[in-house]
């Protein structure tokens, strides 16, 4: 579903994303990980059209990013990391909006719209009656969410989706992309929260500064590095191994 | 997890089941596309509707928003009505009337345009939609037009109805020419508007196109309400007959779309009226296809630049560091701002007067006028007979430019950003005013004051009027200390649209100005009767006493809680 050829990104000279391949397949919950500035946002914003690769490409469900960027967006729905939304808008105004771009008229948009508030635990009140500027964090991230669902796209990019969730919302998202996986959808799903990670994807890609640095499942992983948890092993691989030894040696600064 | 969260989620189908994308034509899309691009930017250029948290929606707010400009513009073309009746010859009405048409419609699709085609984070919502980018900026195109449109039909309203009434048989023809001249000039502005952020972005980089925006709405606003002042002040001391006729008049903007309104109405084929007509519409037709067509690539680039520049890593400057860090170090404000509070308030201040748009745009349009005003008595102290009443009316402007500014910064679009000082371990908030009293009077009031000196000295030769500025300085500086002592001061930790925030604020302007202006009347009555020395001696010895009132006070309020 995702074929991604030698992408790379360079910033003032400096290679953000260096000459990175993947293969995914249809149906698969891929965690993309890496510290921070590793490339990830840098390489979902070029996978969604948002920043043009310096060279390589990509093909998402089958429209090549070069030639096909609007086919390629059409089939992707994406939640970027800011969150951001117009605050000036109500979050039913903002969602028919969205909904607009993909196509979708509004009777179709609001029949979809109601299904996902129910599923969101919002009321149409609350999309109705404020602005997205008086919504609360928790509330703004599941608006971002919806709207990247809306358009049933078969490509779904996470960038740190479960920021502002609360533990039922956050429950109940996993849940729903495991499902929708399971309905043929294909996942890239990036976070810094390893166990949730862990838990709900089927592959671990981890990136740091900008290249490929480690490519399996999650058990597959762990297996082939003495059963230690996958937060040692993404430690390990970039350059945090021995965290444990300067905490400890900070720490001792606070004596005093 | 409640019931309503169930995994199997919205619409959930069977394995393998990706639905198919909706069944709409191209075409249908597109449409949907547009109009709902066109309904976003629409609600965007209005966007100062806000609720405060956990309150309904007031949908009355947005109609205010929408329609009070337009009645504002419709008052303000009341001064259009001199240039409207007899005996002001027709040409030179036409294009007087489209002088200041243009001025204000051009400086308001200014402003409008840098906010709404580069919106920050626009290109995290908007980019990764399947939406050409020149949809994009023709939709805002279209709403810029419409709206700056409006505003110049609105601004035209009373002159139009002045000149098809008194204009005799024939004028009636003057308002569908003029209503067609007034749109042609509007989509003119918006155009040229439009090209000119276009050619910015070719000519000096997309990445460096954020900060020309910023800079040219500043400018423009500033341009608006100093020009505002300045010319019907001009428009005195020009004779618009003679200026009207000359040749090069065509040179000029609205010459053509007054050329235009000439043709219609008199249906007299005068070279000046066919040449502005031609060049109208040529001219119009040019900026339009060059701005939405030609360079419309030149806007995708722009924006997907400006994500690049969000994306890539901050600038590193030099070893020396910026200028905000620089400026307190120097020998003499180290002493001065010797008090790291302090310090801390004076570089937010600085940082905030010279990055943050909001406050920029908030900050020095408003205090325009007073600059303006400042600057004009400065130079009628060169007329004997009215020296003396000009420098004391100087005196009072400069009492009144720190204590709007420090009032001023009371707010931001970044309000959120004051949370710190309200968990930081401060039992006040009187050092943090202190610096921003600091900034303002140092970036602000000393500019303003040196340069009313410079002129009164320079071009007006007036040296002995001089001695009355010094009781502006005294003025200036307690007066910067009102807006702590009115209510507690946090700074920039308040949004504007709280109407509490708003009605105090005019209220305080309105107190501020009074005050300012008795001092200025009292050292002029002083200057005249020969007592100024005393005066200035017993100013002085009450700021001093009232400096360390204010103080107190200032310094035994606590930190404003966040409500």
């Amino acid at each position: 579903m995702i074929t991604i050829h030698e992408l790379t990104k360079v910033f003032a000279g400096k290679p953000a994303v260096e000459q990175l391949s993947l293969e995914i397949p249809r149906g698969q919950i891929v965690g993309f990980l890496g510290p921070n500035g590793a490339g990830k946002s840098t390489t979902l914003k070029m996978l969604t059209g948002m920043l043009r690769p310096t060279s390589g490409t990509a093909v998402i469900a089958g429209h090549d990013l070069l030639t096909d960027l609007l086919g390629v967006k059409r089939s992707v729905g994406f939640v970027p990391e800011s969150g951001a939304l117009y605050e000036s808008l109500t979050g039913l105004e903002y969602l028919r909006m969205v909904a607009a771009l993909y196509g979708l008229g509004q009777q179709q948009a609001d029949a979809r719209i109601r299904e996902f508030i129910q599923f969101f635990e919002l009321t149409w009140e609350t999309l109705t009656d404020k602005l997205l500027g008086a919504y609360s964090k928790g509330m703004r991230r599941k608006v971002v969410i919806i709207s990247s669902l809306l358009h049933n796209p078969p490509v779904i990019l996470f960038d740190e989706p479960l920021d502002g969730l609360d533990a039922n919302a956050a429950v109940g998202f996993k849940a729903l992309i495991q499902t929708l996986a399971k309905q043929g959808r294909t996942v890239v799903y990036s976070s810094h929260i390893l166990d949730v990670v862990e838990r709900v994807c089927d592959r671990v890609v981890i990136i740091n500064q900008g290249r490929l640095v480690l490519d399996g499942s999650p058990e597959s992983l762990m297996a082939a590095h003495g059963g230690i948890p996958l937060e040692e092993i993404f430690t390990r691989l970039t350059g945090g191994d021995q965290l444990r030894q300067r905490a400890e040696a900070f720490a001792r600064t606070f004596e005093s | 997890m409640s019931a309503a969260m169930s995994p199997g989620g919205p619409s959930a189908g069977g394995p393998d089941s990706v639905p198919a994308p909706p069944p709409a034509s191209q075409a249908q899309v597109e449409n949907l596309q547009k109009q709902a691009l066109r309904r976003l930017f629409s609600a965007l250029y209005w966007s100062g509707r806000r609720t405060p948290k956990n309150q309904p929606l007031k949908t009355r707010t947005l109609r205010t928003r929408k329609y009070g400009p337009l009645v504002f513009f419709a008052l303000l073309g009341l001064i259009l009505l001199p240039f409207a009746f007899p005996p002001m010859p027709p040409r030179v009405s036409f294009v007087m009337v489209h002088v200041l048409t243009l001025v204000m419609t051009g400086m308001s699709a200014a402003t409008a345009c840098g906010t709404l085609l580069f919106n920050d984070q626009e290109s995290d919502i908007l980019l990764h939609r399947p939406v050409p980018a020149r949809f994009i900026l023709l939709a805002k195109v279209r709403v810029l037009f419409g709206e700056t449109a409006r505003m110049a039909v609105a601004l035209n309203i009373a002159g139009m109805a002045a000149i098809a009434l008194t204009r005799g048989p024939g004028a009636w023809r003057y308002v569908p020419a003029h209503l067609f001249s007034v749109t042609l000039q509007a989509l003119f502005c918006v155009s040229a508007v439009v090209l000119a952020f276009q050619l910015c972005a070719r000519l000096f980089g997309q990445a460096r196109v954020k900060s020309l925006i910023t800079a040219s709405q500043v400018v423009a606003a500033v341009v608006l309400v100093a020009g505002g002042q300045l010319a019907p002040r001009l428009m005195h001391s020009v004779d618009l007959v003679h200026w009207s006729t000359s040749p090069w008049i065509i040179a000029l903007p609205p010459a053509w779309f007054g050329g235009l309104d000439l043709l219609v109405m008199t249906l007299e084929p005068t070279p000046q009226a066919l040449a502005g007509t031609a060049l109208a519409l040529g001219v119009t037709a040019l900026t339009s296809w060059l701005a939405f067509s030609r360079l419309a690539g030149v806007y995708e680039e722009t924006v997907v630049t400006l994500n690049e520049h969000t994306a890539s890593p901050a600038t590193s400057y030099n070893g020396k560091g910026r200028w905000t860090e620089r400026l307190p170090r120097l020998p003499l404000l180290k002493q001065w701002l010797r008090d790291p509070l302090e310090r801390t308030g004076f570089m937010l201040a600085m940082a905030q007067l010279g990055r943050a748009r909001d406050v920029k745009l908030r900050v020095y349009p408003q205090i325009a006028q007073w600059v303006v005003y400042a600057i004009m008595f400065s130079f009628s102290t060169r007329r004997a007979e009215s020296s003396d009443f000009s420098s004391a009316a100087v005196i009072g402007f400069l009492g009144t430019i720190p204590f709007m500014t420090v009032e001023l910064m009371r707010y931001s679009e970044e309000y959120r950003g004051a949370e710190l000082f309200r968990f930081a371990p401060l039992a006040s908030a009187a050092p943090l005013f202190f610096g921003v009293r600091k900034a303002v009077l140092l970036l602000i009031t000393l500019p303003v004051f040196l340069l009313c000196t410079v002129l009164m000295a320079v071009i007006s030769q007036n040296t002995t009027g001089l001695a009355m500025l010094l009781p502006g300085l005294v003025l200036a500086y307690i007066m910067s200390a009102v807006p702590a002592l009115t209510s507690p001061f946090l700074p920039f930790s308040e949004t504007q649209v709280e109407s509490k925030g708003v009605k105090m604020g005019c209220v305080m302007s309105a107190l501020g100005l009074a005050v300012s202006m008795g001092v200025s009347a009292i050292s002029w009555a002083a200057w005249e009767y020969d007592w100024f020395t005393v005066w200035l001696g017993s100013m002085l010895a009450v700021a001093v006493i009232a400096e360390f009132f204010f103080r107190r006070i200032i310094r035994n309020r606590g930190i404003v809680s966040d409500e």
